[in-house]
């Protein structure tokens, strides 16, 4: 089964997918209106709203959570600067 | 030369691939010794022993104690996160989500409760590593149709109810489910009694 490669999620179902394109490596929630594939710091963000939004933590700790999150994805392996 | 060069890359397939095999084996002997006596009380001497390695071979994949817990933390989790969405995503009711939570965290339940305890005082991959499980949880816990939680305050408070009750039975299974899985003894009732709270016809009346 295919992860999405920007936030980890697996991909089971093609609605789970990028714009419903089972040959993208992202899904839903990693694309942008127009099916491409957000940044990475488009990607720190959301993932930090989402922490302090539904686990209520502060946002400083939510925000190291989330790249601790995001080091160990294919699609930012190479960032640089990601820390 | 072509032909070296095929068998050059040969020997380099076939030396990748025991390297992946000795990693596996580390990182399979460290998981089982991490669950059952903790990760901060196993020596990497004694994971080397049960894998049958030279501990200097450890080190070689390993260079470092904190690298082998993290790649055996990020890997727990990873699996954890990924039953939590597969057994979640046929969108159930909020009682069914909460189920796939405990379901997936039963699977690792050893493991899951050593990480509970320790992850103060482990590197920060272990905090994010529950954290992220708890992505998991949450994208269901507020996504799932017929149980949104509506009206029932902040919503990280109401998720963090669930989450906090959930660690405090883990966490303490000696005095709930001594020698047996606290999934197994307390889930449903967990369960329920959580559904229950939330209700708006209950809560109403």
């Amino acid at each position: 089964m295919k992860s999405c490669i920007a936030c980890g999620m697996p991909m089971e179902k093609r609605e789970d997918f990028a714009m419903g394109d089972e040959s993208k490596d992202y899904c839903r929630y990693c694309a942008r209106p127009d099916g491409s594939m957000q940044d990475y710091g488009e990607k720190l963000v959301s993932m930090t709203d989402f922490i302090v939004r539904t686990q209520g933590m502060d946002h400083g700790a939510a925000k190291d959570a989330a790249r601790e999150m995001l080091a160990v994805l294919p699609a930012w392996k190479d960032v640089p600067g990601r820390n | 030369m072509v032909y070296a060069a095929a068998a050059k890359d040969a020997g380099m397939g076939i030396r990748n691939q025991q390297k992946k095999a000795t990693r596996e084996a580390i990182a399979e002997a460290a998981h089982e010794l991490f669950a059952k006596q903790g990760l901060l009380r196993t020596t990497t001497a004694q994971i080397a022993r049960a894998a049958g390695l030279s501990h200097g071979t450890l080190f070689v994949h390993f260079p470092r104690r904190e690298d082998l817990q993290s790649e055996v933390i990020a890997r727990v989790g990873t699996r954890i996160a990924g039953a939590v969405h597969s057994a979640a995503a046929s969108r159930g009711d909020i009682k069914d989500v909460l189920r796939s939570h405990l379901r997936a965290i039963a699977e690792e339940e050893d493991f899951y409760i050593r990480l509970l305890i320790e992850a103060p005082l482990l590197g920060p991959s272990a905090r994010s590593t529950l954290i992220g499980i708890q992505s998991a949880v949450a994208h269901h816990f507020f996504g799932s149709e017929s149980g949104q939680p509506a009206d029932v305050g902040e919503p990280a408070l109401l998720f963090n109810t669930w989450i906090g009750l959930v660690h405090h039975y883990l966490m303490n299974r000696d005095l709930f489910a001594p020698g047996v899985s606290v999934v197994e003894k307390w889930g449903e009732v967990l369960v329920r009694h959580f559904a229950d709270l939330i209700d708006p016809a209950r809560r109403r009346g």
